[in-house]
């Protein structure tokens, strides 16, 4: 039977330091542009191609000031537009053929300092942008 | 290799909480890591030619 994979261990690193227990969903988004490279003597049907790649990573972390903590970790990086190690497993942080760590050179965009309302958690919504192409890891 | 203690209350390079280890950082991980007090460093592993000079 195929996996049909339920997210419950999702493992997210930033910068070597693991917010896993802050986060509550991510969206790895490595999508190309499509480029219309339709030409005469087609039979009707639009032809693309892929184009550009760009990286886009959005993680959803509950927000929080501790020590190593979800601000004390991504503040710095947005304010200083550095770039760091973003790493993201699907089942943990131990890598395996069944288990690919995503792992690739971010920078941080969108950070929010607060969001939300009376009595309802803080999240703090970020987006990582790729800086050069990911690679997959299988190594344990 | 440099030896570092993660000070941090959540892993740090796969290194819980209070565990030592040794690593050779990048510079400015090694630099933003600190400052954020995600880690702290100890003291240099001593070299070979160290040891022998103790010795």
């Amino acid at each position: 039977m195929p996996e049909k994979l339920i997210l419950r261990d999702v493992s997210v690193s930033v910068d070597s330091t693991d917010l896993t227990e802050s986060a509550r969903s991510v969206t790895i988004d490595t999508s190309a542009d499509e480029v219309d490279v339709t030409a005469f003597g087609g039979d009707g049907w639009r032809e693309f191609e892929p184009g550009l790649h760009a990286g886009t990573i959005e993680v959803e972390f509950y927000q929080g000031f501790d020590a190593s903590g979800v601000h004390e970790t991504l503040w710095p990086l947005s304010q200083t537009n550095e770039a760091f190690a973003l790493a993201i497993g699907p089942k943990g942080a131990t890598a395996a053929t069944d288990n690919p760590i995503f792992t690739g050179t971010v920078k941080l965009f969108g950070y929010r300092f607060l969001q939300g309302e009376v009595g309802a958690a803080s999240t703090n919504p970020v987006t990582f942008r790729l800086t050069g192409a990911p690679t997959l890891d299988v190594t344990p | 290799m440099t030896t570092y203690k993660v000070t941090g209350s959540v892993p740090y390079a796969g290194h819980q909480p209070g565990e030592v280890f040794e690593a050779d950082l990048d510079e400015n991980q090694e630099r933003r890591a600190l400052e954020r007090g995600a880690i702290s460093k100890s003291r240099a592993k001593p070299t070979e030619e160290e040891e022998t000079t103790d010795a």
